[in-house]
């Protein structure tokens, strides 16, 4: 009999351990099955046998029979219900004939003798349906807790919870299940010593406050909404939605309302007055993969996103295969090919383009609706500028080291002082000469728009070289078909012979504007520009770099595709340096100096300012202050979703983009679902109308779906095995009780997802050991009916963060642009259009979390690859867990665990002996003390280590110079790369990236 | 480590046991071994004996003109020049000549008959010519989807949605490797000779399957699989000692904990171990004599496609299932004339000795070569001059040879202008539904559950291309 069921549930792996135990264990017969139970033991028979011919599609449906409704199915003489005798479905089960046997012979499906017999007794009992278990609301089971209702299940099957795990073990899982980073030995040791009976409970509520909470629970989710740097789809470009990801964890740190969170980002734009972070949030529309590969259909491409958005929604928040019903009616569950079209007519206002090219064109133009300066037109379509104050959790921790570092230049330097006399002499002389501070270049708005741009004469009167600050003007790119690039180039007469160099802005300009220049010298200016932003540019005189005695001559704008210089003007010294113009106060303080009208104090504040903005003395750290500010007011942008005129949506039929014969549909829920909403005549609905039905309490998939899958971060397997699929072929859950209890008290708390994690990590089902006995083993061997718990390897971005933190290394400074840690040479090769190269972080963006890496949706880091991390193409809620060499040979050579190890042995250098070095670096991966057998193998190995460095002393150099940090050169290397070896040791232990 | 390896040889047959109990339904050979991901072996075929034990698939990507290579017309050179007839191109799917004007351009190359049969090839394969006898070349191909990215998706697994498992990662769920210390699945990629279309790690992603099905890319130059090498200043018998020092510890853990994954955990170590000598000595050419080095064309480790048509070999000759070939060169919407002739300069030789080399070692027999890129090329001119050909979906060549390959056919056709698949038409499902008979496989039996459905390369279709079967 186990046989006959393993058939059945051959690829559902998981579904497995539970029916050998529920119904196909060899020691349970089949009587011994109370009642037939139609979720439990029929619909599974009959979704997987029948329903392809007879069920939901129309399409397919064979000799007008379906057996997914009830009435329909005795209408049709299918089953008498309560005799056995007449009715067609068991005469043809049961037949022997071939031509009338059923299912037929040539379908690759087979009813077992078990099977059969079920079918027969549940008719016999009345064939009784039940409607499937994900579609009828949820209901709070009569428990009072998750260890309840597991208990009352391990109880009737003779069995009982293992112990509570150690509590090494315990806080350990917690760390790295809450906030995916392993605690310090300190943190092991006050735990440890806490013996009160809360000791726990403070733990997991630290564990929530902590703001790396919000890092760990983006990590599922980001999957889920297919978040990425890069546009996925033929070139692969660059596009920012990094705001949007800090939304993400923010959302989690706050703990905003799972409802508000579903609102915010289906329909943030719709919301009234929406704030910034509204906006950003609804990003979510806007992530999917884009093209602008050449030659591309847009209106092809309109479909395909509009696909993909069905497709995401549907399993992100309704765990349903919404997908299948695109080409057809769906095969198992009642979801209809108009349902498809009209949820995706949901998303027919977003304001798009299909071809992201020259092709490509909105459904109506996008001007009118770029009405605020925030909002423009990018590469990809309307983009948003967030500034980055909006979403640095540090804000005024900046803003204090901003004050604090300007206030130590503000006490100036020997140099400093000398300059500013220097200074003072030269704003006397100008002021003399009557040099003003500005000086207008004629250059309206007519040129921008021309292809060929005409070269600025300057005139005659215009100030010599030496008094010139800067040249400042504005540059914008714009267009459709090129890249972001735009060049100036600047011709200067010096003894009376006329040169020429040109300035370049953007990161393509070789292919774009060789053909626009002839001038010799090139300078690269800002390596990145945002099409559609007026970009503010100052080249200064230590960039415009000319030789002494240069007079400028003219200035010669140039451009690929209809982009744009405005604004231009020469800033000469006089009021200012070449960094900066003075403050106005500031001004004002220099005509007082300079017609000795200056209070004491007046002098000394123009001074500061001086040492500030202007003394070069000091240009490191302004230059670092820089930095500080332009991580406070920088922007950063996302993908803005528009809502404009929908575009119309029809059916397609068999999915076919070009066949327009298919009925026009309007935004409507899936029918069957309860409290379906569909637009009128007089109202069409929106995409706030489709948030607010998915997070009506009424509907029974969305917190099933959120929950399931928040448990399988927990435990490993989710309630129901397949997240992406509650539906009819998906698991009917081995403990639906404990899903509907866990849904339920999600609703009812207000849809507090830090309450569903607190009842789920405080459960004595979660601090269950996950050591038992082999008999408990051998009974459930995925661990479904919940009696320990499961070990599980961590996810790839946590065994980054956790090298990174036993290592010492790990940066924990949160959001911002995404992070580019090391990566193998010449990874990106196969990308074009543009080309590229990766270019290392070489700061303390190095060593930030995994989170934060750079996304490159066709080629994934290949650390992260590797560890089974979502390329993010499409919408996934489940990982896989794969154990390969590659795997091996990453945690063993990659430069990010080799220069861990090489941190955790600095750590180790002040130990005093082996057996403390050895602990020490036990505690800090494993949070325990090694035993005595590990101990030895480690010493063993240690000192191995210790005579192959003596040999080669310089193999010990090498090794230590891998990656960007330097040790203290107080430090033996010999002794340091040893322990560094011992260090590797430890990273790669199975343990070491396995939570128990 | 004695003490704990009883334990470990426990775990792993409980491990076994559990994974084939839990496999009996999909019976896919690739999932049931264990635990050491990359060492199974299947010579007989899954559903019925194999004809080939692995495949190499030489992938042409920027898609290839049918009218250059291996489809004459006549009709096309005497029209050259001339209006394209609407009623060929009326309400069809176009690229980038979307509302241009359609006019018919002649075949850029002369073309001679080879072999027995008399099979018609251009004359910029000269090489590839002498083996007409050996190949068949389907000449009635389509496929749906008109732009690079999402034609190699299509070609590689079958749907237009991304994240579908590609063939080569089928394949190894199907039937697992038969290299014990290389992955059974393996890409290169080249370029040169047009346009470099980029080409996407997608193409020969698991999809859905266990990510351990996936390909991995080889590099020549650089480590050749990202992280063989030691760190610096790391000799192979520190690693050596590291390695089992690892698996020392982790056999301890196995004794104190229940956990099914160090087996598993513990043989990926040593297997990335033998790896580490094995990825290098596999790049290592230096063994190659001169002869053969000149045979295909190329220096060593030069990142040719040559050079890579060598590698493909020595990964055949190590029990490497499923080889892919990457050329990124073959995109000539203008200067065709020019670029065509530098990449079948570059594609010609090589391939012809890739074919040779193999059939010298007696394992052409028990190999799949399939030639042929993403889609074909319009019989319209595109571009300045005329010199370009625009994408094309509904019909196109390539050419197959190997086990269970019947030489010399020539199976299909296109109608006068090129155009349109006429006789026998041949989706990429066909070219799936062949590619798996030929190892043994029935493609609508290898399945695998998502999204609550079975799931196959070939979705639910695909027919054999009988004709091209010895």
């Amino acid at each position: 009999m186990r046989h006959l069921y393993l058939l059945l549930t051959a690829s559902c792996l998981t579904i497995l351990g539970y029916f050998e135990l529920k119904a196909a264990d060899p020691g349970i017969a089949l009587d011994e099955i109370e009642t037939v139970d139609f979720n439990r033991h029929i619909r599974p028979i009959l979704s997987n046998n029948c329903f392809f011919c007879h069920g939901p599609d129309e399409a397919k449906r064979e000799g007008d029979l379906r057996l997914d409704i009830r009435e329909d199915a005795i209408e049709a003489f299918a089953f008498v219900p309560g005799d056995t005798e007449d009715g067609e479905l068991l005469h043809r089960i049961f037949s022997d004939d071939p031509d009338e046997v059923m299912p037929e012979p040539g379908s690759n499906k087979s009813l077992t003798e078990t099977e059969k017999q079920l079918l027969k007794r549940w008719i016999a009992e009345g064939a009784e349906y039940e409607s499937h278990w994900s579609y009828t609301p949820v209901e709070k089971p009569a428990y009072k807790s998750i260890d309840d209702i597991v208990n009352n299940e391990l109880k009737q099957r003779g069995l009982s919870f293992s112990k509570e795990a150690s509590k090494e073990t315990l806080i350990r899982r917690v760390y790295l299940d809450l906030i995916g980073l392993p605690p310090s030995p300190k943190e092991v040791d006050v735990f440890l010593k806490d013996r009160s009976s809360k000791a726990y409970e403070k733990l997991v509520e630290r564990l929530l406050a902590s703001k790396h909470y919000g890092e760990k629970m983006a990590i599922p989710w980001l999957d889920a909404v297919r978040y990425a740097d890069t546009v996925g789809y033929h070139g692969d470009q660059e596009r920012d939605a990094t705001p949007y990801r800090d939304y993400v964890i923010e959302s989690f740190n706050n703990n905003k309302p799972y409802d508000q969170f579903t609102i915010e980002q289906i329909a943030g734009d719709l919301l009234p007055n929406p704030t910034t972070k509204q906006l950003v949030a609804s990003s979510y529309n806007r992530i999917n993969q884009l093209s602008r590969e050449g030659g591309i259909q847009d209106k092809e491409y309109v479909k395909k996103y509009q696909a993909e958005r069905v497709r995401t929604t549907a399993t992100t928040f309704l765990g349903s295969t919404l997908a299948c019903a695109e080409c057809h009616d769906h095969k198992f569950d009642p979801f209809t090919t108009k349902d498809f079209y009209s949820m995706a007519a949901f998303f027919a206002d977003i304001l798009e383009k299909g071809a992201y090219t020259g092709d490509g064109a909105y459904q109506e133009p996008i001007e009118p609706y770029l009405t605020d300066s925030m909002q423009h037109e990018g590469w990809f379509g309307p983009e948003l500028a967030v500034p980055n104050h909006v979403f640095n959790e540090n804000a005024e921790f900046i803003r204090a080291a901003i004050r604090k570092q300007e206030a130590n230049l503000a006490k100036g330097s020997i140099g400093a002082r000398l300059e500013f006399e220097n200074w003072l002499a030269m704003q006397s002389e100008l002021a003399d000469r009557n040099i003003p501070s500005y000086s207008e270049i004629e250059y309206t708005t007519e040129h921008f728009d021309k292809t060929t741009a005409a070269n600025i004469v300057l005139p005659d009167n215009l100030l010599s070289l030496p008094d010139i600050a800067a040249l400042h003007f504005e540059a914008r790119v714009a267009g459709g078909g090129g890249r972001g690039s735009l060049g100036l180039e600047v011709s200067y007469k010096i003894d009376d012979e006329v040169n020429k160099r040109a300035y370049f802005f953007g990161d393509n300009f070789e292919t774009e504007l060789d053909a626009k220049t002839d001038a010799p010298w090139r300078i690269q200016v800002t390596p990145l520009l945002y099409k559609g932003v007026w970009h503010p540019i100052q080249l200064s005189r230590d960039t415009l770099n000319l030789p002494k005695g240069a007079i400028l001559v003219s200035l010669l704008p140039l451009k690929g595709n209809g982009a744009g210089f405005r604004n231009f003007k020469l800033r000469t010294l006089r009021n200012g340096s070449q960094h900066a113009a003075l403050s106005d106060a500031g001004t004002k303080l220099l005509a007082q100096v300079l017609t000795g009208n200056a209070s004491k104090r007046g002098r000394e504040k123009l001074q500061e300012e001086f040492f500030i903005y202007h003394a070069q003395s000091f240009s490191n750290q302004r230059s670092e202050i820089d930095a500080l500010k332009q991580e406070l007011h920088g922007d950063r942008y996302t993908p803005l979703t528009i809502s404009a005129t929908p575009r119309e949506v029809k059916v397609l039929p068999r999915g076919n983009w070009m066949d327009e014969s298919g009925e026009t549909v309007l935004p409507a829920s899936p029918g069957f679902l309860p409290n379906s909403i569909e637009s009128s005549s007089n109202r069409r609905l929106n995409r706030l109308d489709l948030a607010h039905w998915i997070v009506d309490q009424q509907n029974p998939l969305t917190a099933r779906t959120f929950v399931n899958r928040i448990w399988a971060m927990y435990f490993g397997t989710p309630l129901s095995s397949a997240s992406e699929d509650l539906g009819l072929q998906g698991e009917y859950p081995p403990y639906p009780e404990l899903l509907d209890w866990i849904a339920a008290d999600f609703m009812n708390s207000g849809w507090d997802i830090k309450h569903v994690v607190k009842t789920i990590i405080t459960s004595r089902t979660y601090k269950q050991s996950t050591d038992a006995p082999d008999a408990l083993l051998e009974l459930d061997p995925y661990n479904r009916l919940l009696a320990r718990q499961s070990p599980r390897r961590l996810p790839a971005e946590v065994i980054r963060d956790n090298a990174l933190k036993i290592g010492g290394l790990l940066n924990t400074k949160m959001g911002g642009k995404s992070t580019r840690p090391y990566q193998p040479a010449g990874y990106y090769r196969n990308l074009n259009f543009p080309k590229r190269e990766y270019v290392v972080d070489t700061d303390a963006n190095q060593f930030r979390r995994g989170i934060y890496m750079h996304w490159q949706r066709t080629f994934l880091h290949p650390m992260l690859s590797a560890f089974d991390a979502s390329s993010r193409d499409e919408c996934t809620v489940k990982r896989d867990l794969s154990n390969t060499p590659l795997q091996a040979l990453n945690l063993l050579n990659d430069p990010t665990q080799v220069e861990a190890a090489k941190g955790l042995a600095e750590q180790l250098m002040t130990e005093p002996t082996d057996e403390a070095r050895i602990v020490k670096a036990y505690k800090r991966a494993l949070s325990r003390s090694p035993s005595p057998e590990e101990m030895q193998f480690l010493k063993d190995f240690l000192e191995r280590e210790r005579v192959r460095f003596q040999q080669e002393s310089n193999q010990a150099n090498d090794f230590l110079l891998i990656g960007l940090s330097r040790f203290d050169s107080e430090y033996d290397p010999i002794e340091l790369a040893s322990l560094a070896s011992l260090s590797r040791a430890v990273l790669n232990l199975h343990e070491t990236i396995t939570r128990y | 480590m004695s003490p704990f390896s009883k334990y470990v040889t426990d775990i792993n047959r409980r491990t076994f046991l559990r994974q084939s109990l839990s496999s009996l339904g999909a019976v896919a050979l690739g999932d049931l071994l264990a635990p050491d991901s990359f060492g199974s072996v299947s010579t007989e075929g899954l559903h019925h004996p194999a004809k080939v034990k692995r495949i190499i698939h030489l992938c042409m990507a920027g898609g290839p003109s049918h009218l250059e290579t291996f489809d004459y017309k006549p009709v096309l050179a005497a029209q050259h020049g001339q209006a394209m007839p609407e009623s060929v191109t009326a309400g069809e799917q176009i690229a980038q000549l979307q509302g241009a004007e359609l006019k018919v351009k002649g075949p850029a190359f002369k073309f001679s008959k080879y072999g027995k049969s008399g099979m018609e090839i251009s004359d910029r394969f000269p090489q590839i010519a002498t083996l007409a006898d050996e190949i068949a070349v389907v000449r009635s191909m389509y496929t749906e989807q008109i732009n690079h990215d999402p034609a190699h998706t299509f070609m590689n697994t079958g749907s237009i949605i991304p994240g579908r498992p590609s063939m080569g990662a089928w394949t190894m769920y199907g039937l697992g490797s038969l290299s014990s210390d290389l992955p059974g699945y393996v890409v290169l990629t080249s370029q040169g000779g047009g346009q470099a279309q980029p080409i996407s790690a997608r193409q020969w992603h698991n999809g859905f399957l266990p990510s351990k099905h996936q390909g991995v890319e080889l590099q020549s130059k650089g480590d050749p699989v990202y992280y063989v090498g030691n760190p610096d200043g790391i000799s192979r018998e520190s690693q050596g000692d590291l390695v089992e020092t690892i698996n020392g510890l982790n056999n301890h853990l196995a004794s104190n904990r229940h956990d099914p994954e160090i087996a598993t955990r513990i043989a990926q170590y040593e297997l990335a171990y033998r790896m580490q000598a094995s990825v290098p000595e596999l790049a290592d050419f230096s063994n190659e004599p001169q002869t053969i080095l000149d045979m295909y064309g190329c220096e060593p480790g030069d990142g040719s496609y040559a050079s890579n048509c060598l590698m493909a070999r020595r990964l055949a000759e190590r029990g490497v299932r499923f080889i892919q070939l990457y050329h990124r060169g073959w995109d000539h919407h203008g200067g065709l004339k020019r670029n065509f002739e530098t990449v079948s300069d570059m594609v010609d030789k090589p391939t012809a000795s890739l074919i040779k080399d193999l059939k010298m070692r007696g394992m052409l027999d028990d190999t799949l070569i399939i030639w042929g890129g993403e889609f074909g090329r319009t019989p319209m001119s595109q571009g300045a001059g005329g010199d370009g050909r625009d994408h094309h979906i509904k019909g196109f060549s390539i050419f197959l040879a190997g086990g269970g390959i019947k030489g010399g056919t020539t199976y299909g056709s296109t109608d006068d202008f090129g155009y349109n698949a006429e006789e026998n038409p041949t989706a990429v499902h066909d070219l799936h539904a062949t590619m798996l008979h030929l190892l043994g496989i029935d493609h609508k039996r290898l399945t695998y559950k998502f999204q609550g459905r079975d799931f196959r390369l070939t979705d639910v279709h695909g027919n054999l291309i009988k004709g091209i079967l010895a």
